[in-house]
């Protein structure tokens, strides 16, 4: 059915009109010499279908070419596969069909025959000629479009190459003039190019350039593996030909020529695992990044972020280890190399934590000093069909991705059995070593215990002692100076008299420092024992009064009690809240120069409300808090120092905790005070009240 | 009325002398032992009005001094008051299971010491 008409066949057969043209092609071996036209075949051995329209073009037109006939176009190209032939020549489309389908990669489409292009016609006996008129009126009725879809789907990839691949007679000559390039590539960069187990290059580039050898009869190839940055040096010394992947930077434009990007990759950050969510560059501000030395990614973060701080690696899989080894915080790179260099390195214990706002964009670049060249490759990478160039990304990408999926699958079962087994291993460890630890302290504690009962024993002891050894020469003290002041042991003069007073102040300010100290170390040490008892508790505030009246007298100052009917008794230690008592009624006396000091004492339903109020030099603000912490006397910014321990308010509240009451102060600067504290009352009832509340 | 007679026992010389000075001053009768053992046995053969006793004595200190006089027949009815320096929790409430009347802090006020044993002369009375 498909016959190109000739002479010899109108003997036999009536031709309809022709319904496809196919251009005739020469296809040689990769490694063999180059058949720019039939004109080279001169000299050669050519294979050729039997019975092919062929055969006897060649004889009449060159007859120096030598003919070997085959039964097939399969055997013929089987033939040059071989070496039997050096070249074949016939219909592109079954050749390129041919070559695909039974896979024989060393050969190559080569120039096109001058000799005009098949036309198929069908043939038919030529005594049938009703029939012939009849598929004529049929083939007509095939519309334009129809033959195209047919086209299409036979022999459409290589009609592209051809019909697009239009170069000028200076390209043309260029190729001549350079059947070899050298390629330059990246041994380690995933899925895009780098160089396998075996040492072979490969990956999408290696794709894209037995497809560019193909389509411009060209021999690129690749050089032996280097790093990238000496890749780029090469190309700018001139031994370096043409990268397949490379991303345009401004650096690079000063040496290279681009084609248009005809892939993009996006640009990640990778950290450790516990690195936060990194969204923004500024969050690696000041942070060590790793970047691959000449690499896109290394030019874009020099000239965008001059303020990170730089650790410049020679390929992806040195970068990630600088994160593993902690040498740097992050590295950035390209999500496919990223993903393929861990799968293959078996690197963990990194995560993409972020995407930067670059991508890898990947040209074709030649040297700038080959225009010619650079116009040849755009014009070849438009002659890819979609198709095509889909496959080829489909294959390495989804290698990729696949393995990425794959691996990343197997990393997160292998990561979560890590970590689960991690996380048991440390839990363990870490319960063993709170066990340990725990043992140690309990230990410690028990240790610490007997040292602290051991201590407070001592502390105790200590204290009975001091008591008593500092009480017994104060005794002495104390009462000769009474015996003497009281003219027991005979007269005295009024010198000697206010000498001794001296003395007696201050043995009863030593006393009371005494006391204070003994109260506070026995309070701390919860040696005070709270005996509670029911009390009249005017009568107490009586005793207090006349016991501190001779005191408010000498300075001239009023002291009197005022205490509301319904006051009675009171369940408490008496002792301690006479103790309350004198202690702010001292200090009313002491910090008051005019006017006097007043104890009233009011039932409250729930508690006795005791304030003593005096009109004295009263309290700022600020210092109102310190009051009642223990050494905390009031620098009232005077000269004057008033004589106490500091500790007389802080004993008081420590007592009134342990009494259920409170204590507070009321008062204003230069307007007197107000110390008022509370007590507990008992619901219950006792009549045993004391004869001698001994205050 | 009768002088009172008052046994104070008493380590400390000073005190003891201090003290033995402003009772005598009030024309009280003192007798002075310097140990417990010595107290006992002034306690029995003088039979004081009014025991006044150290808790901090060497040898056998108040508190037993105290058991035993309250054990005694013979000195069981003196009131016993102590003169000590409350220094830790519990002295009060010890100084009362002893069998002491009373008591007395150390150091002693000059002042009211002598009202103070008058009090509890006046309780004893009182019985």
């Amino acid at each position: 059915m498909d016959i190109t008409p000739a002479k010899d066949r109108e003997a036999f057969f009536h031709f309809t009109l022709p319904y496809l043209t196919i251009p005739h092609v020469i296809v040689g071996r990769r490694d063999g010499p180059h058949f720019k036209s039939e004109k080279d075949l001169k000299g050669k051995t050519v294979a050729l279908e039997r019975g092919y329209y062929n055969i006897p073009y060649f004889r009449k037109n060159y007859p120096e070419v030598t003919i070997k006939e085959y039964n097939s176009t399969s055997e013929a190209l089987g033939a040059v596969a071989s070496g039997e032939a050096d070249a074949y020549a016939g219909n592109r489309a079954v050749a390129t069909y041919l070559i695909e389908r039974e896979l024989i990669p060393n050969l190559r489409l080569m120039g096109r025959m001058d000799k005009p292009p098949v036309v198929l016609t069908v043939g038919v006996r030529k005594d049938w000629p009703v029939l012939a008129k009849l598929l004529d009126r049929a083939l007509g009725a095939i519309t334009r479009d129809e033959v195209r879809g047919i086209h299409r789907k036979w022999l459409e990839a290589m009609e592209d190459v051809t019909t697009s691949l239009d170069l000028t007679s200076e390209e043309r000559a260029w190729l001549r003039d350079h059947p070899v390039l050298r390629l330059g590539y990246d041994p380690d960069w995933p899925p895009v190019e780098y160089v396998d187990k075996e040492g072979r290059f490969v990956g999408m580039s290696a794709d894209f350039m037995r497809r560019l050898n193909t389509i411009i009869g060209i021999d690129i190839k690749p050089t032996k593996p280097q790093s990238w940055q000496t890749t780029l040096q090469e190309m700018k010394k001139g031994s370096v030909d043409i990268l397949f992947s490379a991303t345009r930077t401004p650096q690079r434009e000063s040496f290279l020529l681009f084609s248009a990007p005809y892939l993009r990759f996006p640009m990640v950050i990778v950290t450790d695992q516990v690195a936060p969510y990194i969204g923004d560059m500024k969050d690696l501000q000041g942070k060590k990044v790793a970047v691959v030395k000449g690499y896109a990614s290394h030019d874009i973060l020099k000239n965008k972020h001059p303020d990170l701080n730089l650790l410049l690696v020679d390929d992806v899989t040195e970068g990630l280890n600088a994160v593993v080894r902690k040498k740097a915080y992050a590295f950035i790179g390209s999500l496919a190399a990223i993903s393929h260099v861990l799968g293959r390195e078996g690197i963990s214990g990194v995560k993409v934590s972020g995407e930067t706002p670059y991508s890898y964009e990947l040209s074709v670049a030649v040297p700038k000093d080959q225009p010619v060249l650079a116009g040849i490759i755009q014009k070849a990478l438009n002659a890819i069909n979609e198709e095509d160039r889909n496959e080829i990304f489909k294959r390495w990408i989804s290698v990729t991705y696949e393995r990425k999926f794959d691996y990343q699958l197997l990393w997160k079962i292998l990561l979560a059995v890590i970590l689960i087994f991690s996380a048991v291993f440390y839990w363990n460890r870490r319960l063993s070593r709170e066990i340990n630890l725990r043992r140690k302290i309990e230990g410690e504690l028990v240790e610490a215990k007997e040292a602290a009962e051991s201590a407070n024993r001592v502390k105790s002891a200590f204290l009975a002692s001091m008591s008593h050894e500092l009480r017994t020469p104060l005794n002495s003290i104390i009462g000769f100076t009474g015996i003497i002041l009281n003219e027991l042991a005979g007269p005295l003069n009024l010198e000697q008299k206010k000498q001794l007073k001296m003395v007696k102040g201050s043995s009863h300010h030593l006393l009371n420092l005494i006391n204070d100290v003994l109260d506070i170390s026995k309070i701390e040490a919860g040696e005070v024992e709270i005996t509670k008892e029911a009390f009249s508790m005017p009568q107490a505030v009586d005793q207090v009064v006349e016991s501190l009246r001779p005191l408010a007298e000498q300075k001239g100052l009023s002291l009197y009690a005022k205490i509301d009917p319904d006051v009675d008794l009171v369940v408490s230690d008496e002792r301690r809240v006479c103790q309350i008592l004198i202690n702010l009624a001292n200090n009313a006396i002491k910090f008051t120069e005019k006017g006097g000091v007043r104890i009233a004492c009011q039932d409250r339903e729930t508690n006795i409300e005791v304030r003593v109020t005096d009109t004295g030099i009263g309290i700022r603000d600020e210092d109102k808090g310190k009051l009642f912490k223990p050494f905390q006397q009031l620098d009232m910014g005077t000269a004057r120092r008033y004589e106490g321990t500091g500790l007389g308010l802080s004993v008081c509240r420590r007592i009134l905790d342990l009494l259920g009451g409170r204590i507070w102060v009321e008062s204003q600067l230069g307007e007197g005070s107000t110390f008022a504290f509370t007590l507990p009352l008992k619901s219950e009832e006792t009549n045993e009240t004391k004869e001698d509340p001994g205050c | 009325m009768r002088q009172k007679k008052i046994l104070v026992v008493e380590d400390n010389e000073q005190n003891l002398y201090l003290i033995t000075f402003l009772l005598e001053k009030e024309q009280f009768s003192v007798v002075q032992a310097r140990n417990g053992q010595e107290g006992l046995e002034m306690a029995t053969s003088e039979q004081p009005d009014l025991i006044l006793l150290d808790i901090q004595l060497p040898m056998m200190d108040g508190y037993e001094v105290a058991r035993r006089l309250k054990e005694s027949r013979d000195t069981q009815s003196i009131p016993i008051v102590a003169v000590t320096s409350y220094a830790m929790a519990g002295d009060r409430e010890a100084v009362l299971a002893a069998g002491c009347e009373g008591y007395i802090e150390k150091p002693i006020d000059p002042d009211r010491f002598v009202e103070q044993v008058k009090g509890f002369l006046r309780i004893k009375n009182d019985d």
